[in-house]
């Protein structure tokens, strides 16, 4: 018996399928598309000033990137590096991300984003720095470019529309529309999973001793001089209350991937965990909070206006149950 | 008859796919053993998540320091050095024309190197003084002085110590390390 006549008897293989190819629309994947990478130009995108400075004043690497060592190795990295070629590569990443926001050849766009990204964060990273706010966000964008986000809600779709002479493309349902968001929703799982049991494998169950996060606090709130986090590392037993809840968290994240009803609960619990971090020890996740909306299914809302007109027509134009709130994303498109 | 409204990817189109997956979540271990290793990370955007995992006996006092490092010039200006700890990265959340716009402190154009980097390298050995402290005040003070007319000639390390106690903080002023810095 083959390796894969293994898999499709013991039913492992449509479970994998089930789990990361659901058939569904492309709705939901073209308006994550339009937020993250909304999001990500217009309110992270970083400063060339930066950028400017590492060249100028930064002095050689100090710890190169995998993918600068690799870029280095094919070509000079004097020229590479320079502050022509860096501003001529931020310009072409700012555009192909403009053009990744309308949809307009959308895969190459995205992938011309994300690897500018890549390039970006990795070449600042090599002079010592390193942070974990963009991660998730890079992954998505790259999955973007492997991915069918520009089949809707984009000027790919309008051009398309048009060739084909009938007003809007018909309304596609395909297996490869979900998995961008479900990788994402892993690696949450993965990221939060391996925070939290690092603080257990590291920590050990003292890690909720309350003293650990009020040192912490302390030590980040006089560092980025936030008075929240200095006044708040004074009370001891809201200190272990709340590093109960950030091991509880972290380490049951994964719980969403597999228990739809819990999603709304812990993405709210995500975005306090992530506001108060912020407001207390200066890090900020933000990133993260713009990044679950890969947890969202926007397809209800979508069917709003559409049951609307079904509830007066009498008919619903592609036959969907009508539900009347907004469910997570659970695979089901 | 096939549903014209559905597309069905060829079974190779999934196994790519599913290899991709199966590769971005795998290479997430290439920098934990790196880390076990006793190596920075360098796998970007493959990265560990270990963050604050260290903890700390509920026997020790909670106990920080608020330091200011502050650079002083040959005409007697203080430039406050500390800035790039205080204001964050470079970008601004909810700023819609960060594209547009740098949003740097004038700090950060001092020095070039972002805030890990300068806590690494210079921060930390100035705060534990010594040869070490000198070295690293000489170093940063090239970095400051590039490009500037009116050179940085000492760099003085203040802090308070702040201690919990019952009834709040104990705060204390520490003597600042000071370093005069060799012009070059």
């Amino acid at each position: 018996m083959s390796p894969t006549d293994l898999l499709i008897r013991s039913g492992a293989l449509g479970r994998w399928n089930t789990f990361w190819f659901p058939p569904g629309r492309t709705r939901n994947l073209a308006l994550c598309r339009i937020l993250v990478v909304g999001a990500t130009l217009f309110l992270f995108y970083p400063s060339f000033s930066a950028i400017r400075d590492l060249v100028e004043l930064g002095g050689p690497f100090i710890e190169p990137q995998l993918l600068i060592a690799a870029i280095s190795s094919i070509l000079p990295a004097e020229k590479v590096f320079s502050l022509t070629t860096l501003a001529i590569l931020y310009w072409i990443t700012a555009v192909a991300g403009l053009t990744t926001l309308v949809g307009f050849r959308t895969r190459t766009s995205a992938f011309v984003f994300a690897m500018g990204q890549w390039i970006f964060i990795a070449f600042r990273y090599s002079f010592g720095e390193e942070h974990h706010t963009q991660a998730l966000t890079a992954i998505f964008l790259m999955s973007l470019a492997l991915s069918p986000s520009g089949d809707r809600f984009s000027i790919d779709a309008w051009l398309k529309g048009r060739r084909e002479d009938a007003g809007s493309p018909p309304e596609l349902t395909t297996t490869t529309a979900f998995w961008p968001l479900r990788l994402t929703q892993v690696l949450f799982a993965l990221t939060y999973g391996s925070n939290g049991a690092a603080k257990l494998m590291y920590g050990g169950l003292r890690w909720m001793n309350g003293v650990t996060l009020q040192q912490a606090m302390l030590a980040d709130g006089l560092r980025f001089e936030r008075p929240l986090g200095v006044w708040l590392a004074q009370f001891h037993t809201l200190a272990i209350v709340l590093s109960v809840f950030t091991i509880l968290f972290e380490c049951s994240f994964f719980l969403t991937l597999f228990w739809p009803r819990a999603v709304p609960w812990y993405l709210m619990a995500g975005v306090a965990l992530h506001t108060g971090i912020y407001l207390t020890m200066r890090a900020d996740f933000f990133q993260h909070v713009i990044l679950y909306v890969v947890f969202i299914d926007f397809e209800k809302w979508l069917d709003r206006p559409s049951r609307a007109s079904a509830a007066i027509g009498g008919a619903h134009p592609r036959g969907h149950p009508t539900k009347t709130r907004p469910r997570m994303a659970s695979g089901r498109g | 008859m096939p549903d014209p409204t559905t597309h069905t990817p060829s079974p190779r189109t999934h196994i790519g796919i599913s290899l991709v997956v199966v590769g971005i979540v795998l290479l997430h271990a290439a920098p934990i053993l790196q880390e076990l290793d006793g190596h920075r990370q360098t796998f970007w955007p493959f990265m560990a998540w270990g963050m604050y995992r260290q903890s700390v006996p509920s026997d020790q006092p909670v106990q920080a320091r608020h330091w200011r490092t502050v650079a002083v010039t040959t005409h007697g200006q203080e430039l406050d050095l500390d800035a790039p700890f205080r204001h964050g990265d470079d970008y601004v959340p909810g700023s819609p024309l960060s594209i547009l716009r740098g949003t740097w402190t004038p700090s950060h154009s001092l020095l070039g190197l972002r805030e890990a980097a300068l806590l690494r390298f210079y921060w930390t050995p100035m705060r534990l003084g010594g040869d070490e402290g000198q070295t690293a005040a000489n170093g940063l003070a090239r970095q400051v002085n590039v490009g500037r007319t009116d050179p940085v000639v000492e760099i003085r390390v203040e802090s308070t110590l702040f201690t919990l106690t019952p009834g709040g903080y104990d705060v204390t002023e520490q003597p600042p390390l000071v370093y005069r810095t060799s012009q070059q």
